[in-house]
């Protein structure tokens, strides 16, 4: 049987086989070094490796896109603003090593194996965005029912990361946590029984 | 006393007369009851100790600490997320409150099809009522529904359907709505505020932060269980007898890793688990859903417990804070957003199937709970029913349309377009489904080949191993679960007490 425990690495090992098997997958590997990224964002990761920050950025971007221009009036927070990956980040070291693992081994997946197998020749950080939304839809509509598994849970992980913070809540209207606010005339229980 | 395991310094040896693994409804009520009968109890809990103080309201820093999993539970084939609580007080931490007595016919099956004794509706009504003062259970007002239940309670009247306005246990409630996210406010009546605290007053220990990794036993008699804190310390506690209390995945996946005897296969089987779909309807004006106490009205009219009955599902309100509802919501980028800019105008609907599908708890090699449920088409068959019954009462409400989340997502804008919601739409995988309901996998019995324990809770083939919580079940109860799960612990209590006299 296939448990959630195995399945996202053997994805993730069958992507990577199909990828290293193919022309263009040792393409993909050989342009895997090239990767810029921020010094001072990869000093503070706590478990991904730099070039995964890109991979992560790159998500991130494409599941919480706006639905306007950043730069018009009252746009939502950029997912970059907001911090998705490094809240990605935070959220992996603490998870049980077993789920960081298969998480670490799907986003490289997405990065160098899935793209091919939607007729892209890049891997997913360079492509553009409208490339990168096709392979997310290919993942999300997968006739492999795990693949959509896997689509549903990086979605979750991605916009937990970014409604978690209160700039992006104007979107949805939605007024936080009433903990702290005034609360009139009312007087907190004690624990019946407590001493 | 309330120990948290991360105080220890070395590894401990304990001695009592009663080890309770799991401190949610089950095994509070369990620690209460031994403790009331004079007996040493401690009660052995893997999550931390949370009080109001700690429940800041925000989804991303209570689901990781309130839930098993960070939050993250899901069946093996990654098609139902799989909510359950972590922490003392277990899942009544962060439950929404919901209190309804198993149902008659319920506990006549269980009688009359299940071997089970002594808990017919006449046993056990008087044992409900106790644990209902217990939880200062009472009606929730009429003027506390809030708008989306008010949309449910609408579309009920004009389609004039059967349901009506729940119960629940809570005290001074300020209506904040953040109850899954344990109750910054202290209202709610749960195991950790109305149970532990008597329990403790009379002797009991609660030893937090401290997962039990092995019953010991030499395959006749149980001699007490091996647990480890946190911080690594092995503590080994002696007793006469345990009791599993640690939720329908957790006992089960704890008898099987510690090799149980077992011989007619019955440990994990039977999991029922009321899976749920949910639809949204949208409105013109704000609905806010988000405020007021998060579910007080029910729908019934397709919910009938008669044997081979073809209306199984039960319909209530189930609003999300952002981030759950950004997960439910289908697709994602731009147009996500655009739907999620729908939130203050929704109100959303769960379809929960009173199932007869059985999935399985096996363990991991480290006690994992790994959970097996393949919905089978009658059980889809019923929650496109429910599905589509959700669409309409919303519809019937006033709304707009009506999304089901889906991977191929539908919009229902009128009721032709219902037909939509068939049996190849209600796949699992297809359409985002969660269970916050796990039950039955120790099931009760008097058949030794058809159940784990007998109507006692006692294991049929380990001498000092009873069962107290959910697992108990012998089938779906079709509704919130927590008033059983206590009932059935203050009823079995007993029989634990005069073992270990
Ligand atoms: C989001 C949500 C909302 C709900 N709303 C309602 C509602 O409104 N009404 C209702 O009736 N029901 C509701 N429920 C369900 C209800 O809370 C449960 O059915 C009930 O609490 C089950 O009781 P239990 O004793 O079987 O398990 P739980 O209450 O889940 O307790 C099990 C405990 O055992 C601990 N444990 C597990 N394994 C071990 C181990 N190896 N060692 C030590 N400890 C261990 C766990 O950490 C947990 O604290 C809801 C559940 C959820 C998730
Ligand atoms: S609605 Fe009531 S019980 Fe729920 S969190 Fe708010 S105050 Fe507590």
């Amino acid at each position: 049987m296939t448990t959630r425990r195995n399945f996202l690495s053997r994805t993730a090992r069958a992507g990577l086989a199909l990828a290293t098997l193919s022309g263009a997958g040792v393409a993909a590997f050989v342009r895997a070094s090239g990767y810029v990224v921020d010094p001072a964002r990869a000093a503070k990761l706590r478990c991904l490796a730099p070039w995964q920050l890109v991979v992560v950025d790159a998500l991130a971007a494409r599941f919480c896109a706006a639905d306007v221009p950043y730069d018009s009036p009252g746009a939502p927070p950029t997912p970059l603003e907001v911090g998705v990956s490094e809240f990605v980040d935070q959220f992996l070291a603490e998870s049980d090593a077993e789920v960081r693992r298969e998480c670490l081994a799907l986003f490289g997946m997405l990065e160098h194996a899935y793209p091919m197998s939607c007729g892209h020749l890049h891997r997913f950080s360079l492509l553009s965005p409208a490339a990168q939304d096709d392979v997310l839809r290919s993942l999300a509509g997968s006739a492999s029912a795990l693949l959509q598994g896997a689509f549903t849970g990086c979605k979750s992980l991605f916009m937990m990361g970014y409604y978690r913070d209160p700039r992006t809540w104007g979107v949805l209207g939605y007024d936080g946590p009433k903990k702290g606010r005034p609360t009139e005339g009312w007087v907190p229980l004690r624990y019946r029984g407590a001493t | 006393m309330i120990v948290s395991g991360r105080t220890l310094v070395a590894d401990t040896v304990l001695e009592h007369d009663v080890v309770v693994v799991g401190t949610g409804a089950g095994g509070s009520m369990a620690t209460r009851e031994l403790a009331r009968a004079g007996k040493s109890v401690i009660a052995v809990e893997e999550g931390g100790d949370h009080t109001p103080a700690d429940f800041d309201q925000r989804e991303d820093t209570m689901l990781p600490i309130l839930f098993q999993d960070r939050g993250g539970r899901m069946t093996t084939d990654l098609a139902i997320t799989v909510l359950q609580g972590r922490g003392v007080g277990g899942s009544t931490i962060h439950n929404t409150n919901l209190c309804k007595r198993a149902p008659d016919a319920i506990l006549d099956l269980w009688t009359q099809r299940h071997g089970v004794v002594g808990c017919k509706p006449s046993d056990l009504a008087p044992v409900f009522a106790e644990v209902e003062r217990d939880l200062s259970v009472s009606t929730i007002p009429d003027d506390a529904i809030n708008k989306n239940n008010d949309a449910l309670r609408r579309g009920l009247a004009a389609l004039g359907w059967r349901g009506g306005a729940l119960s629940h246990n809570r005290v001074g409630c300020m209506r904040s709505g953040f109850c899954e996210l344990g109750c910054a406010y202290d209202a709610k009546q749960n195991a950790r505020k109305v149970l532990l605290p008597e329990a403790m007053a009379r002797g009991a220990t609660v030893l937090s932060d401290t997962k039990v990794l092995r019953i010991l036993h030499d395959g006749r008699r149980v001699s007490g269980v091996l647990a480890q804190t946190v911080t690594g310390k092995l503590v080994r506690i002696k007793a006469r007898a345990v009791v599993l209390s640690a939720s329908a995945t957790g006992s089960a996946a704890l008898a099987l890793v510690s090799g149980v005897p077992d011989p007619f296969d019955q440990i994990g089987r039977g999991l029922r688990i009321h899976p749920g779909g949910a639809v949204a309807g949208v409105f013109d004006d704000a609905v806010d859903g988000w405020q007021g106490i998060p579910q007080s009205w029910e729908c019934t009219e397709h919910l009938d417990f008669a044997e081979g009955s073809d209306k199984r599902v039960w319909i209530t309100t189930a609003f999300a804070h952002p981030i759950g509802t950004a997960s439910l919501m289908p697709g994602f980028g731009a147009d996500h957003m655009r739907a999620m800019r729908l939130y203050r105008r929704m109100a959303v609907l769960t379809a929960m199937v009173h199932d007869e599908t059985e999935g399985r708890v096996t363990a991991s090699p480290e006690g994992k709970p790994r959970i097996a449920y393949a919905m089978e088409p009658r059980d889809r068959a019923q929650l496109a029913r429910g599905l589509r019954a959700g669409a309409e009462i919303l519809l019937a409400a006033g709304a707009k349309e009506v999304h089901v989340p889906a991977v191929r997502p539908l919009i229902v804008r009128n009721k032709k377009d219902l037909a939509a919601i068939d049996l190849d739409f209600a796949r699992p995988h297809s359409v985002p489904l969660t269970a916050v309901h796990p039950m039955g996998t120790m099931r009760m019995g008097e058949d030794r080949r058809r159940s784990v324990v007998d109507s006692r809770g006692r294991h049929h083939h380990l001498a000092g191993l009873f069962v107290a919580d959910g697992s108990l079940f012998p089938t779906s109860l079709g509704g919130p679960p927590q008033i059983s799960v206590y009932t059935l612990a203050r009823h079995l209590a007993r029989h634990v007490a005069d073992s270990v006299r």
